[in-house]
Order: C-alpha cells, then structure tokens, then sequence
C-alpha cells in the first residue's frame, strides 16, 4: 500500500526551549520514528514536519513533556483570508473521514502571545462550538462541509484554529503573524482540562473521562504531579520534576530498563525515571541525605519527619514496584559487579566531569569523594583512624574533587 | 536491602580486593513485603543475575523456601517459577545488619534497609 506522511504541527510549552528538540530527537530515536522536518527547529514555539501516521505522533506524544498539543496541519497562512483560501484548496478526500453525520466534533481557538479575557476566550470558544451551525453559514468556515453533530465534552474529532502573535509581550500585534488550521492528532492534557472548565464540567468528572478516553496523551500532567511543592523529600538541590522528566527522556528510558543514578540525593531523577517503567537504584555519599537526617529544605519546616526518604517518594508516586534500592557509596570507586549492564545512567552532577560533561544550570553541590588532606611535612606517614574512634560511628572525612 | 541489589554489589573498592564477590550478609532484621509482580521485569533480569550466588544468600537469611537451586529451561514462561524469584529478589529486604567482604573480611554495615559502602579515608 502506498503510505502517505502526514503533514503535523507540533505546538511545545514555551518553557526549557533548549531542552525541546533534544528531547524529541531522543523520542524519535526510542521508538525509531522517521520524520521529515519542514519547518524548524527555531526559536519559535513549534515546528512542522511530516511523520507517517497518527500513531507516531501518539508515541511521541505519550513521552514528549515539552509538547502541548499536535495537530494534523491543514492550512497554514499569515493571513486569515489566506488561511481560508488554503482550506479550501485542501483535498476533500483528506477532511471527508473528519466530516461525516457520525462523526462528532468541536472547535477549539487558540492563541499563542495574546492574552484574552476569560470571558472573551469562553465567548471565542463557545461561538466556535455551541453556534456551530451559525458560525458555519455565516462565518468563513462556512465552506467546510462538516455534516456531525457539536460535542463538548467528548468530541470525536476537534480543530484547531490557532493564532500566533509573535513572542514579544511587550509588543502584541493587532493581527496574528500566522494562522494555523488542523484536527488534534494529540492533545495533551492540560489544554484539554483548560477548555473542559470553561463550560464548568467537574474537574473529577473530566479527569476520568478524559485519561479513558486519551490512550496516550502527552506528559505535561507529569509536571504538576511530581512537583517538588509537594514532594514528601527534597533537599536543597531535588531537581524540578520538569527537568527531571526531560532528563528521563533523553536517556530513552523504557519499560523494564535499569536505571543507576551514582549521585542520587533526593531521586528526583530516579522519580522520574520510575514514571517510564524504569526500575532504579540508586547511590550517594551523603549518609545523612539517604537516611533523611540532612536538615530540612521547606522554609516552614523545622525537622525532617520521621520516613522522609528517596523510598518515601517512590511511595508517594505510587511506582514503589520500581525501587529497588539506595545504597551509601562514593562513585570515585568501584561498587558493581562487571557483568551488571544497565540500561541507563542517569544524573545531575555539576562541578566535574566525571559522568556527564555538562549540567544545565549553575553549581550545586560540592563535588566529594573520600579521601583526606594530609597537612605539609605528613604526606609519607601512613594515617591510622584509632580504633577508639571506629568503635565510636567513625564518619569518614571527605575531599573536593577537581575536574 | 534487596537480594537483586545483594546480587550485583562487590567490595572492589577495597585495596587489594580484586573480585569482592559475593559478599556474605549478616542479616539482623529481614523484612517481607509485597511488591507488584511484574513477569517481564523478572524474566529480564533473571539472565543478569547469578543464580548460585542469590540461593545462597536467600538460604543464608532463611529465605530460600521454594527458590529452585538452578534457573530452569523456558523460565520465562513459567509465571510459578518467576514469582518465586520475583519473591526472593524484590519482596525480601535486609534492613539491619551486615554485608562482609569474602577476600578481608571487612564489613558494611546495613541500616534502615540501606548498605554503607563507604570506606574510611585511611583505606583509600
């Protein structure tokens, strides 16, 4: 049969833009993904490219935490009479399947750079959807031959008009930049929960409905989920969940893999990890930090609570199934057998090279290895901790590591 | 602390340790728990383990019970043989005691379900 590729445009959260297309690369990659770039990568907020069907948009969109939406592209202009006059040069054959008495649908308006009111945005939407059959005849999407019925809350099929006003706030344009029109190939399911509220649906009520009804919507909800906000251990450095998820991503973890994180601290990475399938141990040099005994990170809290632990937020986030364990150990020395073959080694280490060249931001902890620095004139003695002292919880002295 | 995790760790650490392995457990408190069983999972993992080496040490805390001494053939079909490792290697933690380097003989120390592996700055 002789497949056509799709043409899709894929809108990503205007957040950690450095981290967008890495992550997509390393998605496309897990699940060997062939796709054609047709526009992009750039600063801009999306691209478009060309993938084979529905499906692989699906996958990416089951991992992707940068992206928000995907939609089957339409038409595309920088003009609204050009984006009409697009559409209507657009194959029927190609809208025809989206179009039928049975097939129920939705239209949704968005726009990127220009804020609306709430009231203006539920106006906008509600004149798109509830008057459908008005907007058609009077409106210029009146030529399209959508023959279903309108449908809120569970819509068989949903377009999208979006408008992109640029990516200055400080200098929003009376008219859109460019137009885009298409059905949601993939929605993810933040914007989903957005439009759901303006018709006042119970959250509850939409929350199950939708995750039934999405066999694998994208990740963006992960985000909130896993927050540190509310996060039963964190220290000082816990990575934010969104990064962390954008880090689980690109090293492609997979159901079943194991996962090693040698600088663990809270496992923030091996929660993330964890949300994949991944199953994770985890090892650091700091006995207080697994043990929970470090002083606390929250302004508002005085002691650590008893069970604050990486274990603890594995429970919390119900993949517990997945922990496997934490163990104390310097990573400057050897700990594992040779013939363990993990899947990934996953990590956030700033100051030196010995795992990851590069951090994403700025320094945060020391790096340390045990080890003692022997004062001027002692260098050749042999150093003996007293046996006294072993006896006594001896805590081994530690040293900075130079890269 | 997990027998799979047990399975895979070493003293190398140690100077003038060259394999570290396996390293004996002292166990002083062993706790069960259930833990979702995921077959997949365990019939990847079984091919990494050594096998001999997660028998002893089941049987050394008193946790061998219906462990087969041997990986059988077709396991990964075989869902009664999988939970019984799934048992042994995720659901049978060591929360106090002691893991011993077979070669000096030193001792780690295991507490709250957490080995220290660290060594003191005078032994590296």
């Amino acid at each position: 049969m002789n497949h056509v590729w799709k043409r899709y445009l894929l809108w990503f959260a205007n957040e950690h833009v450095n981290f967008r297309i890495p992550e997509l690369h390393s998605i496309l990659s897990m699940f060997s993904i062939p796709m054609r770039w047709i526009e992009g990568p750039t600063e801009l907020p999306y691209i478009i490219a060309e993938l084979p069907s529905d499906d692989a948009v699906k996958m990416i969109a089951s991992r992707s935490v940068s992206l928000r939406c995907a939609i089957e592209l339409w038409s595309r202009a920088k003009t609204s009479d050009g984006l009409h006059e697009q559409m209507k040069a657009f194959p029927s054959e190609r809208t025809a399947p989206y179009f039928g008495p049975n097939t129920s649908f939705r239209v949704t308006v968005e726009t990127f750079c220009k804020t609306i009111s709430q009231k203006e945005k539920v106006a906008k939407i509600e004149a798109c959807t509830m008057l459908m059959p008005l907007f058609f005849t009077a409106h210029e999407f009146s030529y399209l031959p959508i023959e279903g019925p309108v449908s809120l809350s569970n819509p068989d099929e949903t377009f999208y008009l979006i408008e992109y006003y640029g990516m200055e706030p400080n200098n929003i344009p009376d008219k859109p930049y460019d137009l885009f029109f298409g059905r949601w190939a993939s929605i993810t399911y933040d914007i989903f929960i957005n439009v759901l509220r303006h018709f006042l649906l119970p959250y509850i009520l939409v929350k199950k409905k939708f995750n039934s009804a999405l066999m694998c919507g994208g990740r963006r909800e992960l985000i909130s989920q896993l927050s540190l906000k509310t996060r039963k251990f964190i220290g000082n450095t816990s990575m934010d969940s969104q990064l962390s998820l954008l880090m689980a991503n690109q090293a492609q973890v997979q159901p079943h893999d194991l996962i090693l994180d040698p600088f663990v601290g809270t496992g923030s990475l091996l929660v993330a990890a964890s949300q994949f399938g991944g199953y994770v141990w985890g090892t650091d040099i700091d006995f207080l930090m697994l043990h929970g005994k470090t002083r606390p990170s929250r302004i508002s809290q005085k002691k650590r609570e008893a069970g604050e632990s990486v274990k603890a937020n594995m429970e919390q986030y119900k993949c517990i199934d997945k922990y496997l364990d934490v163990a104390v150990a310097d990573s400057a020395l050897p700990l594992w057998r040779e013939s363990l073959i993990l899947d990934s080694i996953i990590t956030d280490l700033m100051s030196i090279s010995l795992i990851r060249p590069s951090a994403p931001y700025g320094i945060r902890e020391a790096a340390e290895k045990i080890g003692r620095a022997a004062k001027p004139g002692e260098e050749d003695e042999i150093y003996r901790i007293s046996e006294e002292h072993l006896l006594a919880g001896h805590v081994p002295s530690k040293v900075k590591i130079c890269s | 602390m997990k027998l799979l995790t047990h399975n895979m760790l070493t003293s190398k650490c140690l100077k003038g340790v060259n394999v570290g392995y396996p390293l004996g457990i002292l166990a002083k408190d062993v706790k069960v728990s259930e833990v979702d069983f995921n077959p997949e999972f365990v019939s990847r993992i079984i091919p990494k383990l050594d096998w001999n080496v997660l028998w002893n040490a089941a049987d050394s805390i008193g946790h061998s019970g219906e462990l087969p001494k041997a990986v059988i053939s077709d396991y990964e079909n075989n869902q009664e043989f999988l939970k019984k490792a799934h048992h042994v290697l995720m659901e049978v933690e060591v929360i106090n005691g002691e893991l011993i380097c077979p070669e000096s003989g030193r001792k780690f120390p295991i507490s709250d379900g957490i080995p220290n592996m660290l060594l003191n700055e005078d032994e590296v």
